[in-house]
């Protein structure tokens, strides 16, 4: 595989995490991280063949793949900002002083037992 | 141009659908003690994928789904409704307790008790002033204690008449909500968790207060029918239902209290709908206990009818024997008898007699100085037939009433208490299902920004390793 179609293979799989991240279940979140993994695995240089290593001809498809990953950088950041920022305005009792929302603790459950 | 356009429309639905999906969360938060509020869960719905058209396919928030369950509803208001009918019951047969002392030291039975002893009293001394004026300050306070009674019960009445027509006011307000909700439907209201939360809190009151039953029409209105038979509002229209007293029959007993009933818009009288709620609960204390006791228009009631026994037994006893002037005796007791309801309330000692015209000689044969001194004094627990109530002797039928009430109570208390953790576990149930957990929303938002934050570790190391590449040309 050539560095351009790894670099392809990378930026479609960026997308296509992009838009499923959309649904906000933790186990999309979960299915979503196994494909960044896939991804490092593709771009991790140890696994290129000499025949493989970028050339200069491959800059272009690099930066759109550098481009995508910032993006979806920002747009993960984002989502991490707007839990905290909601859980520390309506469920926390504050917050530590590295910012994180201390939540009141848990009352206790009433259960029926059969 | 018109794919970055395409872009950043499929990125902002993107956003708009995460943010929708927070709000429903903050909304289930805001809402947790919320009477009537079931949990919201945020929905997303696919948008179409074709690249030759520009659709880029992605997802949109779509309207929140409620976690309500009618069956789990209906559940609630069944429980509800019982517990109002005991509750109702409890609380007015615990006020009519009283009346009866089970000690026997107050009341009728304490009176009555006092009563026979002064005649007992008065056989062992038949000449004694001191006792015949013993006998008439007792016969004077037993007449006092059934008009006291009778007083009591007659409030305890009035009471209930004013609960039963503040309930039912209560009912037409709640349906004139349901009505209100109808018509917001019919102008075609989006729907709202808030108002359908406000609906089914108005529903369970209206279960508490009485047995109604809630059809979801679909056109979206509520037919709310009173014991599934009556209506109270179908569609954009309500139906009132007021209380009224009256007696349906041809009445035997003048001067009775009249039966309360539910009446609907058409004059029709809906009592018999009335299964459930704090208003069948106090309809049955008003229709059954209280006449039982102080009598209506066709039955006497058992106040009256151990006043009457106890009046004419003792005025017929002295009646029979000779005073110490060796004239007949005279009554003791006076009473109403224009009506069988009316014995009780207007007993009282005759004043014309006097301790001289207490009659205690039985003139036999043989003659008895003190006969009917000893009769009377026998009469509480005398089983001839002319001293008995139903079979039984007069000091047992009182007994027996006051059995009677105390049981009525008891067994309300305790089917109140059972209803109670009935109405408990069903809404526990209700809970389970459609409640607002904290800390469910709050693992689940924590969940989020976990998940997201290795993801981001993650994409750090991509663009590091996209980074080495580009160094590598």
């Amino acid at each position: 595989m050539t560095i351009k179609e790894r670099c392809e293979t990378a930026e479609a799989k960026l997308e296509k995490i992009s838009t499923a991240l959309l649904d906000y279940r933790p186990e999309t979140l979960e299915a979503c991280e196994a494909e960044l993994e896939e991804i490092a695995g593709l771009l991790a240089s140890e696994t290129l063949e000499p025949s493989e290593r970028p050339v200069a001809s491959d800059r272009p498809v690099l930066l759109g793949l550098r481009k995508r990953s910032a993006l979806l950088g920002l747009q993960v950041q984002q989502a991490v900002n707007l839990c905290r920022g909601w859980a520390q305005l309506r469920l926390s009792e504050g917050y530590t002083s590295q910012g994180m929302p201390v939540l009141p603790p848990s009352a206790p459950q009433a259960s029926y037992e059969v | 141009m018109g794919t970055l356009f395409a872009n950043l429309n499929s990125s902002a639905n993107a956003l708009a659908a995460f943010q929708r999906s927070l709000e429903v969360a903050q909304n289930n938060v805001s809402n947790a003690s919320t009477a009537g509020y079931a949990k919201q869960l945020p929905t997303l719905n696919a948008l179409p994928f074709d690249l030759q058209s520009g659709l880029l396919g992605g997802v949109q928030s779509g309207a929140p789904q409620s976690t309500r369950d009618e069956f789990l509803e209906q559940g609630v208001r069944y429980q509800t409704g019982l517990l109002g009918n005991f509750q109702a019951q409890a609380q007015a047969l615990s006020g009519l307790e009283p009346i009866f002392d089970v000690t026997g030291q107050t009341g009728i039975l304490g009176s009555l008790n006092s009563l026979l002893q002064s005649f007992s009293n008065w056989s062992a001394n038949p000449d004694s002033a001191a006792a015949r004026q013993d006998v008439l300050a007792k016969a004077q306070d037993l007449g006092a204690s059934f008009q006291q009674t009778m007083s009591v019960l007659s409030s305890a009445t009035d009471s209930i008449d004013n609960k039963i027509s503040s309930t039912v006011s209560d009912i037409n307000s709640l349906a004139a909500q349901v009505l209100a909700y109808n018509q917001r439907q019919a102008t075609g209201g989006a729907a709202d968790a808030g108002l359908d939360a406000h609906l089914h809190d108005t529903l369970e009151s209206l279960s508490s207060d009485a047995g109604v039953t809630a059809r979801f029409e679909s056109d979206g209105s509520i037919t709310l029918l009173l014991g599934g038979q009556s209506p109270l509002v179908i569609g954009q229209r309500q139906y009132l239902i007021t209380a009224e007293n009256f007696d349906t029959g041809v009445a035997v007993n003048a001067n009775a209290r009249p039966a309360a009933h539910i009446v609907d818009a058409n004059g029709q009288d809906v009592t018999a709908n009335v299964s459930s709620g704090t208003l069948a609960g106090l309809l049955a204390v008003r229709n059954t206990v209280l006449p039982g006791l102080q009598g209506d228009s066709q039955q006497a009631g058992a106040i009256n009818l151990i006043a009457k026994k106890i009046a004419d037994r003792v005025n017929q006893l002295l009646a029979s024997g000779l005073d110490p002037g060796g004239q007949p005796g005279v009554a003791l007791f006076n009473y109403d008898g224009s009506s069988a309801v009316m014995s009780a309330r207007s007993l009282t000692v005759n004043p014309n007699i006097t301790t001289n015209t207490l009659a205690a000689l039985d003139p036999g044969p043989p003659q008895v100085a003190n006969g009917i001194a000893m009769a009377l004094a026998g009469l509480g627990q005398s089983r001839a037939g002319t001293d008995t109530i139903n079979g039984q002797s007069i000091q047992d039928f009182l007994n027996g009433q006051t059995q009677i009430l105390g049981q009525q109570s008891a067994s309300a208390a305790a089917n109140k208490s059972v209803a109670q953790q009935a109405v408990t576990q069903a809404q526990a149930l209700r809970a389970q299902v459609s409640g607002v957990s904290l800390d469910e929303e709050a693992v689940r938002v924590m969940e989020l920004q976990r998940g997201y934050q290795s993801m981001s570790k993650m994409i750090s190391v991509i663009n590091g390793l996209a980074d080495t590449l580009m160094q590598m040309v």
